[in-house]
């Protein structure tokens, strides 16, 4: 037996001789992924705060720097007024949507009330849906001369309701994230410790005083982080804006920064760049707050990670009555515009004077395939979610590794930097990249191709990719990697051989998430698409234009259809599940 | 020379000290126990011989191998270490098979595939596990997996093998196997070992020499023997082996016999250290092994029961059957002295005798 166990002496049979070398293999390449994460975000933001310094436009090689740009940005009453409407309906929306989804989850948690489960599913649907698509079908069904407007308009004789108005849109802000809210809220409160609600029950608290006093702390780092998340999302919105504030003649920050990209004249780059730098701050300062506040929150809050059953809350008579109006809800919210976005596409007008089945057609989808240029956008729809969501998988699962499982110096700001781009609009990152490949000459050769897509769409994605894997690695025993490099694996084979392998269903969720979050993506490409490298979204867009409504309802519907069928396959053969 | 050297190692946590100033030497082929109860440093030790875990202060050297030097700034990285570590959980890679799992630290040692099957073959037939080789981790009992961690380790012959708490996760009857299969393993393949463990049955056992560690030091270093016979301290008497404390006052000293007086006036004859002094307050360290049962009712009447035995009068204060005997409490000036006895004593008194050769002396106050 000797043979095995031998008295071997030299500690230099060891296979790694990375120790003696200044810089690592393994350091070598911890560096470049926190590098490549410095860069992508620095391709966005760096190109913005240039410009907002510069007289002239950034790819203009007579560069001299001015402060006139901000000062320009002071005076200007249109940019203004763009800024406070989108301000406002950030405000208002972060308040119906987090009231709202807050609520949802409460009930679908820690309560009785009848068909959980489908109301969950239901809330969660327009999660994984564009916003373009959700904005089209209200305005198909409650935009003032929408289907619903009209059968209103007809039985009442008036409609207590107007979308073109700032509350309005707000609201339907609102509504569109409310399901963030609820994933987040859902997620605590499914961890939440059941004896905590059963000792205030014991004390002699009533159901409510419960929910008030014990649940609703106890998930409030969930709201808090979901009002930061909501508040940005309503600044960056751009399909509300675009769809009823165009025609209703509101400006917002989004919708001004978009009519710049299809402008005639060259816009006035450095005003531009001031001005976004100056939005770039707000919510950045927000963000900031925000994580100050979630820092004293996780203070005082005792999430246990143990699967548990909470008893749910007896609604007693207030069952029924509660499950119809939140079912009521969903369908107003999510279902009749669904149903109307899929008839609009197959019919040549929708109005409530006529029967739709005497208005079928194919027309709206015979446009779109006919085109090789719709074809197209669909085809680099599917590539870049499917091809670049893998990409973006691979490099965020990396990153994710290097920030929980490695001695990385620096995986505390690396931490902090992958997290950044949540205050990054769409749009303001498409404006940066494009910004950057005009300016940096080396990076020419991707304008226009879908891959420069793929790098803006990474980037603003690390956030979701990372928050999808965090979890995943957290779980895994560190002595399984410790276990590694103490039988001689040096840190990258142990991430590649071992963390990874190990890890295989979280990347496969971590891919489905990009993928959808890839393929719903269209803000940010709209400074970025050319002739060639048109998506979904820019299709719709451009439909939508020139008042198209069917064909961007076919649209719309193509990209719901292969969301689904993406989700289910996704749950067949990858074995991911969606979230509860 | 040593195979491993460990001087004044320290590990700092803000104002903790976890290790304060470790060092011992081991010698090649031995197997070294690290022992003490939970928080007293001595898995901070091993973590740090393995390379896990980063001292603050202190050096390591393996052979003639500087592997840590805190004053240097020398921190061998553990792949380079060439140590084997068997973790308490383990720690199979679920996703691999027992082969997979064996055959790894000689794939990425860049042996050949075959020669590498040969050895792990080898090293399963060893650990007795070869017939379970295609099995996955979540396939196999405590124990397997055990054997399977302990394969993982040998098949690439380390230069240190390191063991934490190998067999705290299996149960009573199966510990008891394996830790007399892991003895003889050892001994066969003479690999210097460094085992950790809280349990003193398992260090008593096992070892060439222990290291009794508390708070992050070193309370005492010998053979097993030696650390149950001769306790360095109260503590190590009652850690390993189990104890009893008496506190009396030195009366007399004789014939390398000191007579100590019990607070309650009883008399106690001990065997004297050299540095003991009339007068001095003392605590008296009686193993329960070393207490007989002389009788309830009459001790007067029983005849002397030999020369260096000492007659203590105590109270019962409680009386547990544990089937082939009877665990007794009996407070004596106040202390509680606990023995195991077969006879059932129907009388609340009880005269105890107790040999004056195995009873250790300490020279300072024991808190009872």
């Amino acid at each position: 037996m000797s043979a095995i166990v031998g008295a071997s002496d030299q500690g230099s049979a060891s296979p790694a001789r990375g120790a003696t070398l200044l810089l690592s293999r393994d350091r070598l390449i911890q560096f470049s992924l926190a590098a490549i994460v410095v860069l992508l975000i620095a391709t966005a933001l760096v190109p913005v705060l240039y410009q907002s310094v510069l007289a002239g436009p950034i790819y203009d090689l007579t560069r001299h720097f001015t402060l006139s740009n901000y000062l320009r940005f002071a005076k200007s009453q249109e940019l203004h007024q763009a800024i406070a409407n989108s301000f406002v309906l950030a405000i208002i929306s972060t308040l119906v949507g987090t009231a709202v989804g807050a609520l949802f989850a409460v009930l679908v948690a820690r309560t009785n009330m009848p068909g959980r489960r489908i109301a969950s599913g239901a809330m969660l649907l327009p999660l994984y849906v564009s916003h373009l698509i959700l904005s089209v079908g209200w305005f198909i069904m409650y935009g003032p001369a929408g289907y619903v407007t009209e059968l209103t308009r007809n039985a009442v004789g008036l409609v207590p309701w107007n979308l073109y108005s700032l509350v309005g849109m707000s609201v339907l802000a609102g509504i569109s994230s409310a399901p963030l809210t609820f994933i987040l809220c859902i997620g605590s409160l499914r961890l939440l410790d059941p004896s905590m609600e059963d000792a205030a029950r014991s004390v002699g608290a009533r159901p409510l005083r419960i929910l008030w006093s014990v649940t609703l702390p106890i998930i409030r780092p969930a709201l808090v982080y979901s009002v930061m998340l909501n508040f940005i999302g309503g600044l960056e919105m751009l399909s509300i804006p675009l769809i009823f504030g165009r025609p209703a003649r509101l400006n917002f920050f989004t919708s001004l920064l978009y009519s710049f990209a299809g402008a005639a004249t060259v816009p006035d780059y450095g005003l531009i760049g001031a001005a976004v730098a100056f939005f770039l701050l707000i919510i950045t300062i927000f963000v900031v707050i925000q994580g100050r506040l979630l820092r004293k929150a996780a203070r005082f809050t005792a999430i246990r990670g143990k699967a548990s059953r909470p008893k749910p809350f007896d609604l007693g008579r207030w069952r029924l009555p509660v499950a119809a109006v939140v079912y009521l809800g969903l369908l107003l919210a999510f279902g009749l515009p669904l149903v109307g976005l899929i008839l609009r596409a197959f019919v040549q007008f929708l109005t409530p004077l006529m029967s739709p089945w005497q208005l079928l057609t194919w027309d709206n989808f015979t446009m779109i395939f006919s085109s090789p240029t719709y074809v197209r956008s669909i085809r680099n729809s599917i590539v870049i979610a499917g091809f670049g969501g893998a990409l973006a998988t691979v490099l965020i699962a990396l990153v994710t590794v290097v920030i929980h499982r490695s001695d990385f110096p620096f995986r505390r700001q690396l931490e902090f930097i992958a997290l950044y781009p949540r205050a990054i609009p769409g749009i303001i990152a498409g404006l940066g990249v494009l910004w950057a490949v005009l300016w940096i000459p080396f990076l020419a050769p991707l304008h226009g191709t879908i891959w420069i897509l793929i790098i803006a769409f990474t980037m603003l994605d690390l956030p979701v990719g990372y928050g999808a894997l965090s979890p995943v690695l957290l779980q895994i025993d560190a002595d399984l990697d410790r276990s590694a490099r103490s039988v001689g694996a040096d840190w990258w084979t142990t991430c590649r051989r071992i963390v990874l392998p190990i890890a295989r269903t979280g990347l496969f969720s971590a891919y489905v998430l990009l993928f959808l979050a890839f393929f719903k993506e269209y803000a940010a490409a709209t400074f970025l698409y050319a002739h060639g490298s048109e998506i979904i979204g820019i299709s719709m867009l451009e439909f939508w234009g020139i008042g198209e409504v069917g064909p961007a309802a076919a649209l719309g519907v193509i990209q719901f259809a292969v969301t689904c069928v993406f989700i289910l396959a996704a749950q067949k053969w990858l074995g991911v599940k969606l979230h509860a | 020379m040593p195979r491993l050297s460990v001087q004044s190692l320290t590990k700092q946590f803000g104002a903790v000290r976890a290790l304060d100033g470790i060092s011992f030497d081991v010698a090649d082929g031995e197997l070294v126990t690290l022992l003490g109860p939970s928080g007293c440093g001595k898995s901070t030790t091993l973590f740090a011989i393995a390379g896990l875990d980063r001292p603050t202060g202190g050096r390591i050297l393996l052979g003639d191998r500087v592997l840590f030097d805190g004053e240097a700034g020398i921190a061998v990285a553990p792949e380079a270490r060439n140590c084997g570590l068997v973790f308490q959980s383990y720690a199979l890679w679920p996703h691999m098979t027992v082969r997979e799992n064996v055959t790894f630290p000689l794939k990425i040692r860049g042996s050949r595939a075959r020669a590498a099957a040969v050895e792990v073959d080898k090293v399963l037939e060893l650990v007795e596990m070869l017939p379970f080789a295609e099995r996955h981790p979540h396939e196999l009992s405590g124990g397997q997996q055990q054997r399977v961690a302990l394969a993982r380790t040998l098949v690439y012959q380390p230069a240190l093998l390191l063991l934490d708490e190998p067999l705290s996760n299996l149960d009573a009857k199966l510990r008891e196997r394996t830790r007399g299969w892991l003895k003889e393993l050892q001994s066969r393949l003479r690999v210097t070992t460094i085992f950790v463990t809280h349990d003193q049955t398992e260090a008593l056992s096992l070892s060439d020499r222990i290291i009794v560690l508390d708070g992050g030091r070193i309370m005492q270093i010998g053979t097993p023997q030696e650390i149950y016979r001769a306790p360095a301290t109260p503590f190590i008497a009652d850690f390993i082996g189990g104890t009893n404390f008496l506190a009396g006052t030195v009366k007399a000293l004789v014939d390398g016999q000191a007579h100590v007086s019990l607070p309650d006036g009883q008399m106690l004859s001990v065997a004297a250290a050299p540095t003991l002094v009339t007068g001095q307050q003392i605590t008296v360290s009686i193993r329960p092994q070393s207490v007989h049962l002389v009788s309830g009712v009459a001790a007067d009447a029983v005849a002397s029961p030999g020369p260096n035995a000492n007659l203590l009068r105590g109270r019962i204060v409680q009386r547990e059957f544990l089937g082939p005997c009877y665990q007794y409490s009996v407070s004596i000036a106040d202390r509680l002295v606990r023995f195991e006895a077969a006879e059932d004593l129907a009388s609340n008194d009880a005269t105890l005798a107790v040999q004056a050769e195995s009873c250790t002396v300490f020279a300072f106050e024991v808190g009872p």
